[in-house]
């Protein structure tokens, strides 16, 4: 019965893990457990970021000490990015003792995770979540015990204006360890190092060994300033490195040529936008001015579309959607006063779904693709959204439709609430090719000249690889591939041979109908040897398959997806790694690992919660009716202080009782926001507002309470009047 | 202590019990209007240090409101004031409830009959005391009343049973003396 227990309480904990609302927009491998009086903390963070040309490397090292006297498992997320970052290995330390992981098939790496904790087994596991699109990791700690994590994190590094840029979310870290945080950056290039900055931490001294090679330390938490990681890096020309597999018969090559290479300059030629206003027209645009910053931003963008380029304009609001043309619209400068009607006819009103207006976002990114163009896609709003999918599926959502569709998305947050708001526009527009910007107000010409700079698109389409003379060649990189505005044409294959031999590798590409090329051919002598370039070949790899499974779906393919990341041990949709500790902390303890279940409902309890919820007392109350009042009183005003009321965003209010009310069908509704006085539901795309009735004494105390005041006051003049007369008469 | 020595001050000073009963009145109302301004106030503009002032306060004038009625009615028993009689009553009511009603809402009602579930003995021979002691100084003045000549103004000296002109008479302490009987007791004047 106990391993059918184990499997019950996970099967109920898992959902309620992932379901539990993301954290901070900024969340980074954060830790979940559900209330308790001690959590689970991070004593100190170790980091090692290793980064070259066009990939990184990363492996975070987290001691997490259980202080408590019950079993707890934990769970680190792991939101990486599509497309991106990928868990390429885990390591389990617990005292001295390194325990490493094993790759295995997804399902098969769940049941020995669940055996092993049927068994009272220590374990750890690294899987994709699918639904939410992320990689946990869970750890079961023991009371008053440390475990150690050794997670390694793989991503490709995409060069922008020419700089390949590492942002790391050093803040995370240095908000959670305790005890101590170290970070170390080695920056080791095949090309010379042009130039080497870290943005978010200026004076942090970067020493630099050769002309390859730079480092940089950051050995606490004060260091870190509680600001996370940007490092930037270019290097000088053509960069081409190789490596040699360990079966001493193949080797690996990369060559990466900057788009502003003399190669390309007559062949670039970029491609016109289409630029896609999602336009946030909900009840709080109308507060502070935001929906003229809005519209002036919109036609402010617009008008930096040339000919031969296109636009589209959703705006959303409630449950209602407004295009201004049902497709794509071309550009000319006497749209100027057609736009500015349109948007003059859209009053702001009712909740904010950002998705609601994905369908035709999605139909216009295909027309744009259509007529050769580039969509690129900018949201302007406010802040959050209050309707519809939020935090964690809201990212994935614009992850989903940005790497569809090839669209960079960019946000212009109009005089947002709070960070907050700020937070998820940066989430949901930096990690897909995009930019954010916040406007206050009189520096909207500045924001969006700014976030116009900052948009880049495709300047030279059907670059191949070309590798003359070579065997067994198995490409990495797309093939073929377009290279972007400040981007670069990068060639990442394993090709027979050793380090020894010659190598030939090059590019071509046609322009206008006229076949043009650029090769680099060099003695194996001369080529730098790059200890990474296999770990990148295989990232590339599996980024490739995955391309093509999302794209047919192909069970051959997921099969050698399988059997390629197995391998070479990196966590995908269909593979995890396991970490099994042989024995139990304390033999013979069978329940410990039912404790571990257990342990994850602690504190939810209806009955806790309800014991500490403001206003479920029971029995015997001492309050004063003062204090009750004042705790009513503030129940109310927190009722009616909640965000979505005061910014308007409420569709449709009903009150509890009514006709209205009853006609709703309740069950299909998600509550938003539950008051004491009020709720907010999620119902048939809109957001309702159910007002419960207040007290009834509430409104008898009221009217009691005029009544003696206005009687208290008249009775008090009349008897001044009369002892005035008394006064004057002398009457005894 | 202090109230009987504000109260002595009073009846040196002449003050009329009309007056002091119409100060009851008023102080009562006041009462009941700090509690009626907590009552208004209950809802969104509820705040509970503001309620707790005015409830306070309430309390505080209820309590004065009747300390003054008390000596408006002893005042009026013994001027045959009817009307002071009647106004001093309507002071204590009104002190009285807005006191008990206000000290109801702050929270002192409970721990008050605690306090007196725990310490009845000492409370009830405490009042004991007091009534005894009260019941004195109403017999006293119903006597006079019922000595007391209207058509004369006259009435007898409580303690050498003289019938004397009430101008001239004085109360001192629960006893009416005559101008003869009052130097060596430090009577003061009606």
């Amino acid at each position: 019965m106990k391993p059918v227990r184990i499997v019950l309480i996970i099967a109920f904990a898992l959902p309620f893990v992932l379901t539990a609302s993301a954290g901070p927009a900024a969340a980074f491998c954060e830790i979940r457990e559900p209330p308790s009086p001690l959590p689970t903390q991070v004593n100190g963070t170790q980091v090692e970021i290793q980064l070259t040309e066009g990939f990184a490397r990363v492996v975070i090292i987290k001691e997490f000490y259980n202080p408590s006297p019950i079993f707890k498992e934990g769970q680190v997320f792991f939101p990486l990015e599509r497309g991106h970052e990928l868990i390429t290995d885990l390591r389990l330390k617990i005292g001295n003792v390194v325990f490493n992981s094993t790759a295995q098939d997804r399902g098969e790496a769940l049941d020995s995770f669940l055996d092993a904790l049927a068994k009272g087994q220590d374990a750890a596991l690294v899987q994709y979540d699918p639904p939410r699109d992320v990689y946990w990791v869970a750890v079961t700690i023991p009371p008053f015990s440390a475990r150690t994590t050794v997670t390694t994190l793989e991503m490709p590094l995409t060069k922008v204006d020419g700089y390949y840029r590492y942002h790391y979310r050093l803040s995370v870290d240095a908000r959670d360890s305790k005890d101590y945080l170290r970070v170390r950056v080695r920056i080791a290039t095949s090309a010379p190092l042009e130039h080497v900055g870290i943005h978010s931490h200026p004076d942090l001294p970067i020493l630099q060994t050769g002309d390859r090679v730079a480092l940089a330390f950051v050995n606490s938490t004060a260091e870190a300033e509680l600001r996370n990681l940007e490092i930037h890096f270019r290097t000088a020309g053509t960069s081409l490195a190789q490596a040699s597999d360990s079966d001493g018969e193949h080797r690996f090559v990369r060559l990466s040529v900057d788009a502003q290479d003399p190669a390309f300059a007559e062949s670039l030629r970029p491609r016109p936008r289409a630029f896609l206003v999602l336009l946030d027209a909900s009840g709080s645009m109308s507060l502070g001015s935001r929906w003229d910053f809005a519209r002036a931003a919109t036609l402010r963008l617009l008008g930096d579309l040339r000919a031969g380029e296109s636009f589209g304009i959703a705006a959303f609001q409630g449950t209602t959607r407004a295009t201004y043309r049902s497709s794509l619209e071309a550009w000319a400068p006497d749209r100027h006063g057609d736009v500015q009607a349109f948007l003059a006819g859209i009053a702001p009103r009712g909740s904010t779904s950002f998705t609601a207006s994905f369908p035709v976002i999605e139909r216009w990114a295909r027309q744009a693709r259509e007529q050769g163009q580039q969509p690129i896609l900018f949201l302007i709003t406010d802040g959050r959204p209050t309707r519809g999918i939020l935090a964690l599926d809201l990212e994935n959502a614009f992850k989903r439709i940005s790497y569809d569709h090839d669209m960079p998305v960019f946000g212009l947050t109009i005089r947002p609430r709070d960070h907050t708001d700020e937070n998820l526009l940066r989430n949901l527009t930096h990690f897909n090719r995009g930019g954010f910007v916040a406007v206050g107000g009189l520096d909207l010409p500045d924001r969006i000249a700014e976030i116009l700079a900052a948009v880049r698109v495709p300047v030279l389409d059907g670059v191949r690889a070309s590798l003359p003379g070579a065997e067994n060649v198995t490409l990495a990189s797309g093939d073929p591939q377009v290279v972007w505005q400040g981007g670069e044409a990068i060639v990442i294959a394993r090709i027979r041979g050793t380090p020894f031999d010659p190598l030939a590798v090059g590019l071509r590409w046609t322009d206008d109908g006229t076949a043009r090329g650029l090769d680099a051919v060099h003695e194996g002598t001369e080529v730098l040897e790059d200890p990474l370039l296999k770990r990148q070949w295989i990232l590339a790899r599996v980024h490739a398959l995955l391309e093509e499974i999302r794209a047919h779906g192909d069970p051959a393919t997921i099969e050698t997806l399988k059997a390629f990341a197995t391998a070479h041990r990196v966590v995908t949709p269909f593979t995890s790694l396991l970490v099994l500790i042989p024995q139990l902390p304390n033999p013979g303890d069978a329940d410990s690992a039912a404790r571990a279940g257990d342990s994850l409902f602690e504190g939810l309890a209806p009955g806790g919660v309800a014991l500490s919820s403001p206003g479920s007392a029971r029995g015997f109350n001492l309050l004063s009716p003062l204090e009750q009042e004042a705790r009513r009183s503030e129940a109310l005003r927190r009722d009616l202080l909640n965000p979505l009321l005061v910014e308007r965003e409420i569709d449709r209010i009903v009150f509890e009782g009514s006709p209205e009310y009853n006609s709703l069908e309740l069950r299909r509704a998600l509550v938003v926001f539950q008051g004491t006085y009020v709720r907010i539901l999620d119902l048939d795309q809109q957001l309702v507002l159910v007002v419960d009735s207040l007290p009834e004494v509430v409104r008898i105390e009221n009217g009691a309470g005029v009544t003696l005041t206005v009687f208290a006051i008249w009775s008090f003049l009349q008897v001044r009047r009369f002892a005035r007369r008394v006064r004057d008469s002398g009457t005894p | 202590m202090v109230i009987r020595r504000v109260f002595r001050r009073l009846a040196a000073a002449r003050v009329t019990p009309i007056r002091i009963a119409l100060w009851s009145v008023q102080v009562g109302l006041l009462s009941v209007l700090g509690l009626s301004l907590t009552l208004s106030s209950f809802g969104l503009l509820f705040d509970l240090r503001f309620a707790r002032a005015l409830t306070g306060l309430s309390v505080g004038t209820g309590l004065v409101g009747l300390a003054l009625a008390h000596e408006a009615s002893h005042r009026a028993r013994r001027q045959m004031s009817r009307e002071a009689t009647r106004f001093a009553r309507y002071g204590a009511w009104l002190s009285f409830s807005g006191a008990i009603v206000s000290s109801g809402y702050l929270g002192l009602l409970l721990p008050s009959l605690f306090v007196l579930a725990v310490t009845w003995p000492i409370v009830a021979l405490a009042l004991i005391l007091y009534l005894a002691n009260h019941s004195e100084a109403r017999r006293s003045e119903a006597s006079f009343l019922s000595l007391y000549d209207p058509a004369e103004n006259t009435s007898a000296c409580t303690r050498c049973g003289s019938r004397t002109f009430v101008p001239q008479g004085r109360w001192v302490g629960r006893q009416w003396l005559c101008p003869r009987c009052q130097p060596a007791l430090g009577g003061v004047a009606p």
